[in-house]
């Protein structure tokens, strides 16, 4: 069973749901003034994981509008969610699947659109009735900043099937059976997929400094074992570049699209 | 298509940043076309000399950064109904006072509106009514074109940028770590932080915090 509470502000029609595209068009006309009442709502799920509680807090969001990714992109803001659990406790490390990429006069957005669920998982013990509030920035052209509280019982509860899709869409660890490399060669960042049809790297706000705000792309650079290798090569500098930098890998083939955790390591020099 | 009008647009808009008018000339130039002149010689970058600008304030008067040559500058890029720009205007907001508090210390505060005509928050009217419903003593110039604002790399309302006194560029970013009053900790006001270290003569030493807010509504 699950518990679909609208925002606090009020009660909105559910639109129609749109399956995630990875290029969203942003800003279709000339919008000076949002339209009346809540443009996205949230819903709340939970399931057992890891001896804990998996919270998922579910967006709908009108068609044409997107919410923020952790790092936004040109502009926009973060969306942001804390639990806080009977026992008084706040949690507030949200996990973010990986996001999309909307453009528009040159800006490049990074989020969700049409739905999304970000996650926040609680410890082992967690029971009763925890408290999630969330606060979201919803742009088309225009933007609205939107709120919600959710109260839920988790004990018990388990809206796994509810959950599996977008928890699919959760950035894993990179094996060394994926076909992709991270390296920092001399100030630069080196990132190789092979046998893939395109990558997409979404970096973290550290990693944007670290490249100067310059977007790279992945080239088609040669043929291994008859595998097209893509790669990306980019300089890293600024003052955040020599620690280690953080990311989102996105892995299109056959199979369909993967999401990568990468991190490129330290620079040797910032070694202790 | 999008991609191609902002490069036919950029490409359309160099003759005029090649040809930036001397304060000599802008009064002049401001009077042959009812239009805010816009002109900027290159690309704003930071630790190097702030393009200079020529926009014209509400009341059509041309104002230039060189006007204040020798002065910390302060330029915020405003539109009046984005939501932060609402709140940090609004009566708790954190720009309610600001300009007139580093105005005491002869800071010059700048608004740039750099949205396109038809766009959220542009058009002479609408701004001369946001000067009053925000009590607004500093000018607010308008950009239509967006000239000035794709020279700043201008991205969000807020975004914020300091020249100080040599006319070096010393800070490009966030107003502060609390978009909409909300933060994960103590409250830090960038900007007031980056005019405290030059007036101390000092760097500034959080120079570049990235930028949060609505899009700049440019034209196409």
């Amino acid at each position: 069973m699950t518990q679909l509470l609208p925002p606090r502000s009020a009660v909105w029609p559910l639109g129609v749901v749109l399956l995630a595209a990875t290029l969203l068009p942003w800003g279709v006309s000339a919008e000076t003034t949002p339209p009346e009442g809540p443009l996205v709502s949230m819903e709340v799920l939970s399931r057992p994981h890891d001896g804990g509680t998996r919270v998922g807090l579910r967006y709908r969001i009108t068609p044409g509008w997107h919410i923020y990714w952790e790092n936004p992109g040109d502009s926009g803001m973060a969306t942001s969610a804390s639990v806080t659990t009977s026992d008084g406790v706040t949690h507030s490390a949200l996990q973010f699947p990986g996001p999309v990429a909307f453009e528009a006069d040159g800006l490049v957005g990074y989020g969700y659109g049409g739905e999304g669920m970000l996650f926040l998982d609680l410890p082992p013990g967690t029971s009763g009735e925890v408290l999630v509030s969330s606060r979201w920035l919803v742009c088309r052209e225009i933007c609205q900043p939107e709120s919600a509280e959710v109260r839920l019982d988790v004990t018990g509860r388990d809206d796994g099937a509810g959950m599996a899709r977008f928890e699919s869409t959760l950035p894993r660890a990179i094996e060394e059976s994926d076909g992709v490399t991270v390296r920092r060669r001399a100030g630069t960042l080196v990132v190789t997929v092979s046998g893939a049809a395109s990558a997409t790297l979404f970096p973290s706000v550290e990693l944007e400094a670290a490249l100067g705000g310059k977007r790279p792309s992945f080239l088609s650079e040669e043929i291994v074992n008859s595998d097209a290798v893509l790669a990306l090569r980019a300089n890293l500098s600024g003052p955040s570049a020599d620690g280690a930098l953080h990311g989102v890998l996105r892995v299109d083939r056959a199979t369909g699209p993967t999401f990568f955790a990468l991190t490129a390591p330290p620079s040797p020099r910032s070694d202790p | 298509m999008i991609r191609c009008l902002t490069l036919a647009s950029l490409v359309l808009a160099l003759p005029l940043m090649g040809c930036s008018p001397s304060p000599a000339n802008a009064e002049a130039a401001a009077k042959e076309s009812v239009a805010p002149t816009a002109a900027a010689p290159g690309a704003a970058t930071l630790g190097e000399a702030a393009p200079d600008f020529t926009l014209n304030d509400l009341d059509g008067t041309p104002v230039s950064l060189s006007d204040s040559r020798g002065k910390t500058v302060v330029i915020e890029w405003f539109n009046p109904d984005c939501p932060f720009v609402k709140y940090a205007h609004g009566r708790k907001g954190p720009l309610r006072t600001l300009a007139a508090t580093h105005a005491e210390n002869g800071i010059v505060w700048l608004a740039v509106n750099s949205g396109a005509p038809g766009k959220q928050g542009a058009g002479l009217e609408r701004n001369k009514k946001a000067v009053v419903e925000y009590a607004m003593d500093h000018p607010v110039l308008l950009d239509e074109s967006g000239v000035v604002g794709k020279a700043y790399s201008a991205k969000t309302t807020p975004h914020m940028f300091v020249v100080n006194e040599a006319g070096v560029l010393v800070y490009a970013g966030a107003l502060d770590n609390a978009p909409l009053g909300n933060s994960t900790g103590a409250t830090q006001n960038y900007v007031d932080a980056a005019l405290a270290d030059l007036s101390k003569a000092g760097a500034v030493s959080n120079p570049s915090p990235k930028p949060y807010g609505c899009s700049v509504k440019y034209g196409s």
